[in-house]
């Protein structure tokens, strides 16, 4: 079923909107918190792709809410977002429904933005989440900066001096993790279209990833940065959640 | 505060419905809050009472769930030539909500149905013939549509009558309140733990179906023994969202729920 939940997110200080599917079954579901792109907001996922579709009949709750163009971090000039993603979101909703409250049944995934987000919020909190999927992630923050496509991104990360140090870019913050203790380490799965402006970018945090010593595994196949592209992430996404065969060769 | 805006798929109705939750700010962990149900009137639908009423600052204060299904045009029975709403919302909507909400709780105990005019009449039908899923009714502007007039002249008013109930006397059929009520009654003489029903109803004095909601209450303060029953009938008030908000509150005190 699909719920529109508006709540007062006290991390944020605002009442919120999420879109969730939830299914019809037995409980303790596995949960997706899936994460749109630029310009887009908790609708986004629906309006756009197959999604409902690929999860009817499945035991997958999947949580959709909004960035507002902020990146899911806690933004420098701004709101708490990555505190909201990553505690409140997830403590309201394991709360409020028949969730599981493992990590190995809690997922993050998103596309560009979305991907950016989904990598930063693993990377900052080992072990958080099972798996964290990245579709054309915009994983490098710094490339941005000089283009930034009608995004202000100053009230996300400082000015483009502050971005060198403050552990924002995804770069710095794979530097930064050091050895992490958790037992469950998070997987990581990125994906790239090769028509993708982000090629070259997430090509680069695979590479650092893998020297890193994170689980990563890269996909790359043909696709641009469009809904035609990340419809089929989603599918292969929610194949791979449930345990079942995928398309991509991981 | 939480507002869950609900699309589910009803496999009694064979088609998607809408319910709305409200829940409070507050929940403890592993807490599992009171649930109230709340039953739209005959021109409303799952928003009404959250357009009339400041139900997300009740919830808040008293800290319980709300649920508000949507019946269309059903009155919550299930239809003579129709759907089957009654069905859904009084067994197949409960057993969804419980299951999907991990901080509503299930038991009878907890559960509560209320309404107002055809939701009055909607709630008691509920309770009484799935008592099992609730404990307490708060009824208002709730009269036994068995009373009603029925002029079957094939005006609109008659041709849905029809659609609902059938063209005959339904005082003998499931239809009706008292009928419903007299089952239990029934049941209470041999089944020693056959559940029990607690029953708020209130009505204002100026309310246009004053005396079919006065029949209602002469069965039940009869009945005292079986029901639990407390009736309430303020002055110059009539079937309007005055009424109905007071009588909200003054249920919820009845039911003990508090905060």
């Amino acid at each position: 079923m699909h719920l529109k939940i508006n709540f007062k997110s006290k991390e944020l200080n605002m009442p919120v909107m999420l879109d969730v599917l939830m299914p019809q079954g037995h409980g303790n579901y596995k949960a997706l918190y899936l994460l749109h792109g630029a310009g887009g907001d908790h609708e986004t996922w629906i309006l756009n792709s197959r999604l409902p579709d690929y999860v009817n009949n499945k035991n997958i709750a999947v949580i959709m809410p909004s960035a507002n163009n902020k990146f899911y971090i806690n933004n420098i000039h701004g709101k708490k977002y990555g505190t909201f993603i990553t505690g409140e979101l997830i403590n309201q909703c394991e709360k409020w429904f028949n969730l599981s409250r493992k990590s190995e049944d809690r997922y993050i995934a998103g596309m560009s933005m979305g991907g950016y987000g989904a990598v930063y919020s693993s990377l900052t909190n080992p072990g958080l989440y099972n798996t964290a999927f990245s579709y054309s992630g915009l994983l490098n923050i710094m490339e941005r900066y000089d283009n930034p496509h009608n995004i202000d991104l100053f009230p996300v990360f400082g000015d483009r001096q502050d971005l060198l140090t403050n552990n924002l870019d995804i770069n710095q913050v794979i530097n930064n993790i050091g050895n992490s203790n958790v037992e469950n380490p998070t997987k990581f799965i990125i994906t790239c279209g090769l028509q993708d402006g982000n090629l070259g970018m997430n090509r680069e945090f695979f590479n650092k990833g893998k020297e890193s010593g994170l689980n990563v595994k890269y996909v790359e196949t043909e696709g641009a940065h469009n809904f035609q592209y990340w419809d089929e992430c989603i599918k292969q996404t929610i194949k791979y959640i449930c345990g079942e065969d995928t398309e991509w060769q991981l | 505060m939480a507002v869950v805006d609900i699309n589910l798929f009803s496999m009694y109705l064979c088609h998607g419905m809408d319910v709305t939750v409200v829940l409070p700010d507050e929940i403890y962990d592993e807490e599992k809050l009171k649930c109230v149900w709340l039953y739209h009137g005959g021109s409303g639908d799952h928003k009404e009472w959250m357009y009339h009423t400041p139900l997300v600052d009740i919830v808040n204060e008293r800290k319980f769930a709300a649920v508000l299904p949507n019946v269309n045009e059903s009155c919550f029975v299930d239809m003579n030539i129709g759907d089957k709403y009654g069905s859904y919302v009084g067994k197949e909507l409960p057993k969804i909500i419980w299951k999907m909400f991990n901080c509503i709780s299930g038991k009878r105990e907890d559960n509560y149905v209320s309404g107002l005019s055809n939701g009055g009449y909607g709630c008691l039908h509920t309770a009484l013939k799935y008592p099992e899923n609730f404990s307490v009714v708060g009824a208002f502007s709730a009269g036994d549509k068995a009373d009603a007039d029925f002029p079957n002249d094939g005006g609109e008013k008659s041709i849905n009558r029809i659609r609902l109930y059938g063209d005959g006397d339904i005082h003998n059929t499931e239809y009706s309140i008292i009928y419903l009520a007299d089952k239990l009654c029934e049941r209470y003489k041999t089944e020693k733990d056959a559940p029990k029903l607690s029953i708020y109803h209130g009505c204002g004095n100026l309310d246009p179906w004053l005396d079919m909601n006065h029949i209602v209450r002469d069965y039940f303060i009869k009945h005292n023994e079986e029901f639990n029953y407390i009736y309430d009938e303020p002055e110059g008030l009539g079937h309007e969202w005055k009424l109905w908000n007071l009588e909200l509150e003054k249920f919820l005190d009845f039911a003990g729920i508090k905060g």
